[in-house]
């Protein structure tokens, strides 16, 4: 029997993550033992778990194979699918900020904090962040500063004033950065009048010239001057106000608008989703992911099915309106996550092995592709046979949607370019996709030339 | 004095309090630029005396908040 360790399960002492039988266990070495009994019988986990916060766990024996060095073994809940911080909408970054803050000030009234606040310790679980380093608490000692407050700029403050204040994309960064927009290029990038943002004039350019005063030092005495409960709680509660005050609202962006403004595809939708939901009925899978979801119009059709449903899109209104939906409808399970299909999330951190790139998250039961297919083939010159190959690798069962030349959307995308699409023809999409899948059923749109297939892997 | 003007003197207060805490933290340059430990001494008073003020006048406003909903239910009766 062997155990594998979760790659990025290496950086904290207190355990470590591991799969056996392809169960998830959370070790905790001996190291932990008075922080985690802490944890445990100060309450404060019960509160944690009880409003949600953090992921419950069950403790379990496992005999074999155990080392000396461990003193529990937990069995955690399972996250249906991981997602990243890049991969959030804005709305999702600053629900996970403040739920990171919201637990930090719990654990101080339990006589606890976090010792660290990093943005991968939180998931989206049921529509909602949740956190889920059971081993990121440790006791408070009286009179310490924060030990995760520059960590809790960088990974959450820096990347949401630089998304409100100066461009959506900028969160991209966290991709490049793994722990967090470093605070000098933050305040670097930030409008200037942001210095007149009491909040990131002090948390963000302030720490940040600070962080450049001391570079040159190279001493390690620790200060003498303590921090009181009080002005931590000040700290928290600043950090706090800053996030809550964020702001940005979903518009402008190129599909945002997309079935307000689109007539042809008003009349069109209805159709689509009866298609939808009998390809569903037909296939019944339990999780689905949905590529160009736009707002998530079709993916709701899964999700209202009780269908665990990754809702993703590459533009940045349609995730923030979906999942601002999703909030608001305190829906369960829908997920909306932002995604560029022709250039996905890659494995990031050290040896490249710190985070899960798309193909490693699957494959899922079904993948919908409607409206996507002449994307990938005429905006991205991507060969009908490699979005073939990829579909394959990614999931069992496809209900995917074909758009021909002589459909407006795509005399629109050709109008002003050379037509090099000699390829892009209903025949050489079946025989493409032939390769991989049976094509089990296809349904002509009416008052279209569009089709949609239901295909299931070979 | 209207608000906007309280609001513009409040936040210039503010920020010479802080940039006289940013430079003239020289003497304190020798720790580990490494942890943001030195840096929260310095931000800790002064958002430790803001937080004061928002404590006491949350509390203040909510004890107006109530009189007026008391005032409010005793005016129905």
């Amino acid at each position: 029997m062997t155990d594998k360790i979760v790659p990025n399960s290496f950086r904290d002492p207190s355990g470590f993550l591991f799969f056996r039988e392809g169960s998830l266990y959370r070790q905790v070495n001996r190291v932990y033992k008075e922080d985690f009994d802490h944890l445990i019988q100060s309450g404060l986990y019960k509160k944690l778990t009880g409003c949600g916060l953090l992921i419950p766990h069950e403790e379990i024996q496992l005999k074999e194979n155990m080392s000396a060095n461990a003193y529990k073994i937990l069995k955690p809940e399972l996250i249906e699918f991981l997602s990243y911080p890049y991969e959030w909408s804005f709305s999702q970054l600053k629900d996970a900020a403040l739920t990171t803050l919201e637990i930090q000030k719990i654990a101080l009234e339990f006589g606890m904090f976090l010792k660290d606040s990093s943005a991968y310790n939180i998931q989206l679980k049921m529509g909602r962040p949740i956190f889920i380093d059971t081993l990121s608490f440790e006791k408070y000692i009286e009179g310490e500063p924060w030990v995760a407050y520059k960590q809790f700029c960088q990974h959450f403050l820096a990347p949401l004033s630089l998304m409100s204040l100066k461009d959506i994309r900028l969160n991209q960064l966290l991709k490049v950065y793994i722990d967090g927009i470093p605070l000098e290029l933050a305040s670097s990038l930030l409008p200037i009048q942001t210095f007149l943002n009491f909040s990131l004039l002090v948390h963000i350019h302030s720490q940040a010239k600070f962080q450049r005063k001391l570079s040159n030092s190279c001493s390690t005495k620790k200060p003498k001057e303590k921090l009181g409960l009080h002005s931590l709680l000040a700290v928290v509660d600043s950090l706090q106000s800053a996030v809550k005050k964020m702001k940005w609202t979903p518009k402008g962006t190129e599909w945002g608008e997309y079935y307000t403004e689109s007539d042809h595809l008003r009349e069109s939708k209805d159709q689509k989703k009866e298609v939808l939901k009998k390809f569903l009925n037909r296939l019944n899978p339990k999780k689905v992911w949905d590529f160009g979801a736009n707002t998530g119009v079709y993916s709701r059709i899964a999700s209202g099915r009780g269908i665990q449903t990754i809702s993703f899109d590459l533009d940045y209104a349609c995730v923030e309106k979906n999942y601002l939906d999703v909030v608001k409808k305190n829906e369960k399970n829908i997920h909306p996550l932002l995604f560029d299909l022709v250039n996905p999330s890659p494995k990031i951190g050290w040896q490249n092995e710190e985070s899960l790139s798309l193909i490693e998250r699957g494959p899922v039961d079904t993948v919908l592709a409607l409206a996507l297919i002449h994307h990938l083939a005429i905006s991205n010159n991507l060969p009908l046979s490699k979005i073939a190959n990829f579909f394959e690798k990614i999931c069992n069962s496809l209900v995917i949607e074909f758009i021909p030349k002589n459909d407006p959307m795509v005399q629109k995308m050709i109008s002003f370019r050379k037509d090099i699409f000699d390829d892009y023809r209903i025949e050489s999409f079946e025989k493409e996709f032939s390769r991989f899948f049976v094509i089990l059923e296809a349904q002509r749109i009416k008052g279209s030339e569009r089709t949609i297939y239901l295909m299931k892997k070979k | 004095m209207n608000l906007n003007h309280c609001r513009k003197v409040s936040f210039i207060l503010q920020l010479t309090i802080l940039l006289f805490f940013i430079f003239t933290s020289d003497a304190l340059a020798y720790l580990d630029p490494g942890t943001s430990y030195i840096f929260q001494l310095l931000i800790a008073g002064l958002l430790g005396i803001l937080f004061t003020i928002k404590s006491y006048w949350l509390k203040i406003k909510s004890h107006i908040m109530k009189l007026i909903a008391k005032e409010d239910s005793s005016s129905n009766d």
